[in-house]
């Protein structure tokens, strides 16, 4: 089970920059938990070399086979070439890969944090959650820099009991940082069952992980780094990270993570 | 029916199924790529440069991709020699594939103490002795680029190894037969080149390195013609086995190698392409011995006939 050979079933543009890439899988395709990331080779030659590393969006199984999709911002080659990729065409795909996101048993309430293109693997996990525990509640906390570059509002809405919007700019919702949104409801979105689930930014993460510093709350975070093999072997998309006797470590994204606990991770002013 | 091109070689006392193997520092421990490859079929596994303590290596960013190449400074990040022989090496002994112990040491001292605990251990088919990592402050390169100290290495870590030693050769030096033949003429059984290119990638918005260091080592098909350059050179300067590296994703490029005198080659960066570049490039190899009606991978070892 190395590689699989995936269609693209569609591309689109979804938000100035932003696309949301789906891929026709084959049958026998794992079934990927929330968090977990997939391998895309974006070209048959050596140019552009590397596969590239995108959390999972959304999956669903389907009469033969199942779809995947991939929500990505462009932000170089790799994505560029991906952007221009049409319906039909062949990408190689690895299997779902790294550690997901855990929701203890306990758990009634998960709260999102997103940051951007960050809200892509969070959306996956709202969404098997409210399927698999109907009675829990989901508190979405969505941000960007400005309106436009606002990602899966309509798909949270659907599955959150409340959904809050922060931009930078001030041009839609709280303005400010979804962090700042965060703490003004931090009393009354925590309660012992409740876990947060994050991804954004780095500086989104250390201001959550700040903010979270004294509060006994369960909180995973989707991390995300270079990556090359993508199976643990090449040591590239290392994080720096807490050992159990608080030594520091480097962790690899790819199998250590790319969930981790955010009490875990070492941010750089720490070291 | 014709039986399969026999794709063995001998090697520095030992016999590889076929001329194969893996490149250090891009398979891991080996064991990472069991669920991708049948690991019994490749020729050799080189295994992750060993320190005699464990290394944490560099911070992130490691990695930057860029044409046809990827520069990194991962920075011998290890798990420590006496971890390898005691949680690695037995789980790997399973796989009935030969295992080659990369050693590394910050001085001469630490070559020789790894060599040492790998030796003692068993399990091992030989050691490659890696004097040219362009990523670390100590040792490594600092060895690889002057033929005296190179030689001293090799001759210290021979002294307490009845393994078979393969000195692992850097691309940045004037004169590479100087070196091959400075590490041979210390006992070296073998030697395998090129070791990572030092290179730089900037980011024109910060001006800064797009890696946590200046420079990194460049590997992958960006490198293959110089690296096949340096092994003819070694080849012709040498009598021992010179195992190729440098760039070979493809059985083509393996054969090239093969071609100007390799008698075995190491694939590397095509490992993170694709987890099955290595059975791909076997079976092509396999493929190709069959088309030209040649019986033996020994039959285009050094044949290459120039301009």
């Amino acid at each position: 089970m190395g590689t699989f050979e995936t269609r693209v079933h569609s591309n689109r543009e979804v938000a100035p920059g932003h696309y949301v890439l789906s891929l026709a899988l084959p049958g026998g395709y794992p079934v990927p938990a929330p968090g977990q990331f997939v391998m895309v080779r974006l070209g048959v030659g050596s140019d552009p070399l590397l596969r590239r590393p995108f959390s999972i969006h959304q999956f669903h199984r389907e009469k033969e086979g199942a779809r995947l999709d991939i929500l990505y911002r462009v932000v170089g080659r790799g994505t560029e070439i991906m952007s221009r990729l049409k319906r039909d065409a062949e990408v190689i795909t690895s299997p779902p890969g790294g550690t997901g996101f855990h929701i203890p048993v306990n758990i009634k309430r998960i709260c999102l944090v997103a940051g951007g293109v960050g809200v892509a693997p969070l959306v996956y996990l709202a969404q098997s959650f409210y399927r698999e525990r109907g009675k829990g509640e989901i508190f979405s906390y969505v941000g960007a820099k400005t309106e436009r570059d606002l990602l899966c509002l309509p798909e949270l809405k659907r599955v959150s009991s409340r959904l809050t919007v922060g931009t930078e700019d001030g041009t839609a919702g709280f303005a400010g940082l979804v962090t700042e949104a965060l703490k003004e409801d931090l009393e009354e979105v925590l309660t012992d069952q409740t876990a947060i689930y994050a991804c954004g930014p780095r500086g989104m993460i250390r201001a959550l992980a700040a903010l979270l510093n004294q509060k006994p709350v369960f909180c995973q975070v989707s991390m995300e780094e270079r990556m090359a093999c993508g199976i643990g072997a090449c040591l590239s998309c290392v994080v720096a990270l807490k050992g159990r006797e608080g030594n520091m470590y480097y962790g690899r994204v790819c199998v250590d993570g790319p969930v981790i606990n955010i009490r875990h991770v070492i941010f750089e002013e720490e070291r | 029916m014709k039986s399969l091109p026999d794709l063995s070689v001998e090697l520095a006392g030992l016999t590889l199924k076929n001329p194969v193997m893996t490149a250090s520092g891009t398979f891991g421990y080996g064991e990472e790529y069991a669920d991708y490859i049948d690991l019994s079929k490749i020729g050799a596994i080189v295994v992750k440069g060993l320190s005699l303590e464990p290394r944490p290596g560099n911070p992130p960013p490691r990695i930057v991709e860029t044409a046809s190449g990827l520069l990194n400074t991962i920075g011998l990040q290890n798990i420590g020699v006496k971890v390898f022989v005691k949680e690695k090496l037995p789980r790997l002994r399973r796989f009935e594939v030969p295992i080659i112990a990369n050693v590394y040491g910050e001085t001469v001292e630490e070559y020789r103490e790894v060599s040492e605990i790998l030796t003692e251990s068993g399990g091992c088919a030989a050691l490659e002795i890696n004097i040219s990592c362009p990523n670390v402050k100590k040792g490594g390169l600092s060895f690889g680029l002057d033929p005296d100290a190179a030689a001293e290495v090799t001759r210290e870590v021979k002294r307490v190894t009845d393994l078979p030693v393969v000195v692992k050769l850097s691309p940045q030096v004037m004169n590479i037969s100087e070196m091959a033949r400075a590490v041979e003429a210390a006992g070296a059984d073998a030697i395998s080149l090129i070791n990572t290119i030092l290179g730089m990638a900037v980011d024109i918005h910060t001006r800064r390195s797009r890696l946590s260091r200046v420079m990194g080592g460049l590997s992958g098909p960006a490198i293959k013609p110089i690296a096949l350059r340096l092994v003819w050179e070694a080849v012709r300067a040498v009598s021992i086995p010179v195992i190729g590296i440098g760039g070979i994703a493809t059985a083509q490029d393996a054969i090239e190698f093969l071609i100007v005198g390799a008698r075995a080659v190491q694939v590397g960066t095509a490992n993170f392409v694709d987890p099955q570049a290595i059975e791909k490039i076997i079976e092509g190899l396999r493929g190709y011995l069959a088309q030209k009606g040649l019986g033996s991978v020994k039959d285009i070892i050094g044949t290459f006939e120039g301009e």
